[in-house]
């Protein structure tokens, strides 16, 4: 943020300048204003001398003699404030100008910051952190920090302008001023304790209007059921509660409005009444003119809202600061898997893939794989095949580096990935997950996600080759059909060969295979596997998975327990000389 | 009524709609009206108050008369203290109640519509009726009711009392009104565009953060990290040129009303000063006037503010009562007929046509009967029609012709809570509303004590599994993210129907995959849920349908074939090819074909 703000730093010294002349040109017109007054009444203490009347009256007699003495004093006073007005309303403008873009370059900034920051974390990072979270830090923290600093500058003028009419006001009379100001102070402590109030009131209402959309959507997704079993009023009697709820929150808030908010005017009209009665008799006994009571008035106007304002920032700083402190500890979460100074390039091969002695863990103490070595040469197709949680997921996941293991190596085509270029070793390693994640593209841009430059006959081999192109051409706008819009839904098995065209465009050495099949039914799985036999072709792949007749695609059987391989061979021969290869087996059975 | 067909309601439709729900309250309404009225009354009367204490005090050097102006301007300041908090309070009482009535009476009315309406309405916008809209309106109800009461007394209040002081000085202030009132317009034309602006470039800069956040770990497979930050630069740029527009707009705008602000109290001075020993003019009227001229200022520029709330407030409240104007397509009858009990559990489908839109019938001709008790498996593509079968027996739909019954009795005549009480089914996703494993079963009973739920599950054979769960009975679930898994699911969703011990009840078969654990626990359970009952299951197996006492086959809209299972694959026809198709698979992989991909 510091970064930030001294990148800005000629906009905030700007924006100083023109706070300083905003509020010598806002102070300006209450004191002409008294002056002219004076002029007019002529009152004893007279036009020519009376408070400031050495800096107002050559300043008057200047512009007369501007005219040419056509125009007399009052004249003269009104082109004054006229001027004072114009200068005023400048610099408010500029100084506006030059806060608000400051806070929004700095929310701009942070907001980048973080998007590329997440981007540049690894696994572990998405493995405890919520996209919702991630989300909110993006927009509500980064939102109430820009409002928080958009407001400091805009006090600062406020405060510049204050003290100056203050010290106006003492030296017209310090009594008056102390006793007409005292209930500013009292102002800005009910300002903050009302929006420290305020602030937790509506959060809830901001809660039970989340909980509402929480019930209207459950209600309808499960429209038939409640249909079904005729469960209407119970329905309505849910939504009552919330509402309730909103209704009694929304009156908390009220409740606090309605016992500060008149608060706001009651207490500048106290500070007005002791300038009518005290700021009167004083005009009486002739210590104050009529002119400076009636500037006494304007500039007690002028100081509600900079108060206020103030109240109100000192209330949002305990938030602000929070949401900083939030917005930071993303910002300065560094990546765990991160490239080496010197990466190579993956040198000319067909994909030979080498586990070694390899050992890891996600939590420290808690090994997923023990010393796991496996050799899969170029171009065979193997499967990994065990109960759940034996590892063989994870092993699908170090391939392509988005975790780092503890000890052992893995290489492809013989060099340590750890020493590969990460854009290049992840380009070369294509996975399929379970859990397909299409974007909100078109279906285009989503088989080309990691080959924008591909052609378009280029994708449509690739579809082709996963048996996509076929549904593809079909949907209403062909390869432009954007996925999720107007009612355009792909079933399970149809995103899975999406995402099977999208990992086969990037023509990757390595293909994986992780559990791409087990979220479709029986039907949908041959015609995923036909797809699969072919992308397979020659290319060194790793399956993972729970079915079968998935299973049957490899050339051989990996049989993995507790971390580590405990048998190797083709089906029919972990069949015959490992029992436990037949337990699993049997437990798969039950599920394909 | 179609969803389509709300486009066409009048503008003023929301409003009127508004008005009817708001009569019964016409004392409250009148209350905060009226405190309303007499706040702007009291904060106008105040200036007056500091134009005698100028005029008849200081100017006249009367100390009584500067005390009576003193003592009425405390008074009038704490009466408008007190107005303010009694209308602040009384304003937003009648907006929140009125909103929390309309929130459960649309509430209440989605419940009433019929299946076909939300086959056509997305769950977003309905949401969206629920909160945005709701929103909108509380803010017209509240705070633009109260601007624009606030800010029309205030501008007639001032200009009568402005021209009862001076009606010279009055039209010389008032003259800078004109040039005001046109910029602000201006300025909120344009404003209002470059805010919308804002808005669109805020939901890009939100979407792509959503978009690549929860897809982070396809962005890194497929190494898209820096494309990704380098398009995020740009819709983050274009958010932030889009805040500085709306900057560079107040930028102009603020110093022309400040500009002229001055200008107001420069003419007030002038003019009132030349006719100050004349007269009209006095110390205390300009005094007064540059007070009063904030209360000119704040109301135009309140106003404007207004007329883009009431905007998006009418637009609400013709969508909200737009969405209560629309009927439903399946309704109770006005006098229902008794079923005779106990129900025996018989169905018929008399000639029954029906399509989901008028154009592509889905069912055409469909005659058949089902007995009591008899287990009947629907087989068939999809598309075929065997879940719009399944759903015009629930009375999801009513037939386009032809009709089904229960018992010899048309489903048209029978009571929503009688046929409800019948007809039960188990939907293919195993359904679950937030809240524990517990209410989840007695959402199929809801006056079942939680013994007689448990005895239920007990009955089913899946007591030992629910006490498994983490917290038993107790464990809390959510619709959308839970911790069961896809057959756990199921097996809540049968105990639930199992409780309900409906005498006719539809089961749309699971096509997802169970995991080892469950599908042996619910092959049982469904054996037990199915005995003793009419049952007509949506099957995607064939092993399904091989254990029902009749299947029937339905292919493009009607019932090809029609027999046991034996008999159907001993006549050769379309059931018998997909059953020798299905076992040779069988023999190879174990596999268990669907009759179809996707289901409904």
């Amino acid at each position: 943020m510091a970064r930030c703000l001294r990148a800005e730093w000629p906009s905030l010294v700007i924006g100083l300048l023109f706070a300083l002349i905003w509020s010598g040109a806002r102070l300006g017109i209450p004191i002409l204003t008294a002056y002219t007054i004076d002029h007019l009444v002529a009152s004893p203490r007279g036009s020519k001398g009376g408070l400031f009347g050495g800096v107002v009256s050559p300043m008057a007699h200047a512009v007369q003699w501007g005219s040419g003495h056509h125009l007399g004093l009052l004249g003269a006073l009104a082109i004054l404030i006229l001027g004072f007005a114009g200068v005023q309303g400048l610099a408010a403008a500029i100084r506006r100008y030059f806060a608000m873009r400051t806070s929004y370059r700095m929310e701009a900034d942070l907001r980048g910051g973080l998007y590329n920051r997440v981007n540049r974390l690894s696994f572990d990072y998405y493995d405890r952190t919520a996209t919702g979270q991630l989300m909110s830090r993006g927009s509500a923290d980064l939102h109430e920090i820009q409002q928080f600093v958009v407001a400091i500058p805009i006090n600062l003028a406020a405060l510049l302008m204050a003290t100056g009419a203050f010290f106006v006001m003492l030296r017209v009379h310090a009594g008056l001023a102390f006793s007409a100001l005292c209930v500013y102070p009292l102002v800005l402590l009910i300002t903050v304790r009302f929006f420290t109030r305020l602030f937790p009131a509506t959060a809830r209402v901001q809660q039970g209007l989340s909980d509402l959309s929480g019930v209207v959507e459950e209600n309808i997704a499960g429209a038939r059921l409640v249909r079904a079993f005729g469960r209407e009023d119970h329905e309505i009697g849910k939504l009552q509660r919330v509402a309730d709820g909103i209704f009694r929150n929304n009156m908390e808030v009220t409740r606090l409005r309605t016992i500060y908010t008149p608060l706001f005017s009651l207490l500048p009209s106290v500070g007005q009444l002791v300038i009518i009665s005290y700021g009167g008799w004083l005009v009486l006994q002739g210590q104050v003119t009529i002119g400076q009571f009636v500037m006494f008035m304007q500039f007690l106007n002028m100081l509600i809202w900079p108060v206020q304002m103030m109240g109100e920032q000192i209330a949002s700083g305990q938030r602000a600061i929070t949401s900083a402190a939030r917005v930071w500890n993303v910002l300065r979460e560094e990546p765990t898997v991160r490239e080496r100074p010197h990466a190579r390039s993956l040198p000319a091969g067909r994909g030979e893939v080498t586990f070694d002695h390899v050992q890891f863990s996600y939590q420290t103490g808690r090994p997923v794989l023990h010393d796991f070595s496996l050799r899969v040469p170029a171009g065979m197709a193997v499967a990994l095949v065990g109960p759940t949680g034996c590892g063989k997921s994870t092993v699908a996941r170090l391939l392509p580096r988005f975790y780092d293991i503890d000890s052992g190596k893995i290489s492809i085509d013989g060099v340590d990935i750890r020493d590969l270029k990460l854009q290049e070793l992840r380009r070369n390693v294509g996975l399929v997950f379970e859990d397909t994640f299409l974007f909100s593209d078109s279906l285009r841009n989503n088989i080309a996600y990691g080959r924008l430059e591909a052609h378009d006959d280029e994708i449509q081999r690739a579809a082709q080759l996963a048996q996509a192109a076929e549904f593809i051409e079909q949907a209403p706008g062909a390869y432009d059909t954007v996925v999720g819009e107007q009612g355009f839904s792909l079933s399970g098995g149809q995103r899975q060969r999406i995402a099977i065209a999208r990992a086969v465009l990037m023509q990757p050495r390595v293909l994986i295979l992780d559990d791409a099949t087990s979220s479709v039914d029986a039907r949908m799985e041959e015609e995923i596997r036909s797809a699969l036999r072919r992308v397979m072709e020659g290319r060194t792949t790793i399956i993972i998975s729970h079915r079968l007749s998935t299973i049957s695609l490899a050339d051989q059987v990996v049989l993995m327990d507790q971390g580590r391989v405990a048998a190797i061979g083709t089906h029919e021969e972990l069949l015959s000389k490992s029992s436990a290869y037949g337990e699993v087996l049997g437990q798969l059975e039950l599920v394909s | 009524m179609t969803a389509r067909a709300r486009t066409a309601t009048p503008r003023g439709f929301g409003l009127t709609g508004a008005i009817r729900m708001l009569a019964p309250r016409w004392p409250a309404v009148l209350i905060a009206t009226a405190t309303l009225c007499l706040w702007a009354g009291a904060s106008l009367g105040a200036p007056v108050a500091i134009k005698h204490a100028v005029d008849d005090g200081l100017f006249n050097h009367d100390r009584v008369a500067l005390f009576r102006a003193s003592l009425a301007f405390g008074l009038l300041a704490l009466s408008a203290y007190a107005l303010q908090g009694l209308s602040t309070y009384a304003v937003a009482a009648v907006g929140q109640r009125f909103m929390r009535d309309l929130r459960v009476r649309l509430f209440s009315h989605l419940q009433r519509l019929s299946m076909s309406f939300y086959d056509r309405e997305s769950s977003g916008r309905l949401v969206a009726r629920m909160t945005a809209d709701m929103v909108a309106i509380t803010d017209l109800l509240n705070s633009a009711f109260t601007m624009l009461v606030q800010a029309v007394l205030l501008l007639v209040g001032t200009t009568i009392i402005l021209f009862y002081l001076s009606w010279r000085l009055s039209l010389v202030s008032l003259s800078v009104v004109p040039p005001l009132a046109v910029a602000t317009i201006i300025f909120r034309a344009y404003s209002g565009r470059a805010y919308d602006a804002v808005r669109d470039r805020i939901a890009d800069v939100l979407v792509q953060m959503q978009e690549t956040f929860s897809g982070m770990r396809v962005v890194q497979a497929y190494a898209r990290e820096q494309h990704n930050i380098d398009r995020f630069a740009e819709i983050n740029e274009a958010n932030y040129e889009a805040n500085l527009r709306t900057t560079r707009l107040s930028a102009m705008y603020i110093p022309f009303t400040e500009w002229l602000g001055g200008a107001a109290i420069a003419l007030i001075l002038y003019f009132g000063g030349r006719g100050i020993f004349g007269v009209e003019s006095s110390v205390g009227t300009v005094a007064a006037f540059i007070i009063y001229l904030g209360f000119i200022f704040f109301p135009i520029q309140q106003l404007s503010q207004v007329y883009d709330q009431v905007q998006s407030g009418a637009a609400a409240l013709n969508k909200v009562f737009g969405l209560l104007a629309v009927e439903p397509a399946v309704r109770p009858p006005d006098a229902p007929a008794a079923l005779s009990m106990p129900v025996r559990g018989r169905i018929d489908l008399a000639h029954v046509s029906f399509g989901y839109y008028a154009d592509v019938p889905v069912l055409r001709d469909v005659d058949l009967t089902i007995e009591p008790g008899q287990r009947v498996a629907l087989v068939g593509a999809t598309g075929a029609g065997k879940s719009t079968i399944a759903r015009l027996i629930m009375r999801f739909y009513d037939p386009t012709g032809g009709h089904v019954s229960l018992d010899g009795r048309n489903l048209r005549e029978l009571s929503f809570a009688d046929l409800r009480r019948t007809i039960t089914m188990v939907p293919q996703e195993g359904f679950l509303f937030s809240g524990t494993i517990l209410e989840n079963v007695l959402f199929g009973r809801p006056d079942a004590s939680p013994e007689e739920a448990m005895r239920a599950c007990r009955e089913l054979g899946i007591d030992d599994f629910m006490q498994s769960l983490p917290e038993g009975y107790e464990t809390t679930v959510s619709y959308r993210g839970s911790r069961l898994s896809a057959g756990e699911k199921q097996l809540v969703s049968l105990a639930r129907a199992f409780l309900a011990d409906p005498p006719v009840l539809i089961l749309d078969e699971a096509t997802s995959n169970v995991d080892p654990g469950t599908e042996a626990l619910l092959e049982d359970a469904m054996r037990r849920l199915l005995s003793g009952r009419t049952t007509i299951v949506v099957a995607h197996r064939l092993s399904t349908a091989e254990h029902m006492d009749r299947v029937l086959v339905v292919d493009a809209g009607r019932v090809v074939e029609d027999g046991s299972h034996r008999e159907l694959v001993a006549r050769g026809g379309h059931y018998a090819a997909l059953y020798r198709q299905w076992s040779s698979s069988q023999s190879h992989n174990g596999a268990t074909p669907a009759t179809d991909g996707t289901g409904p």
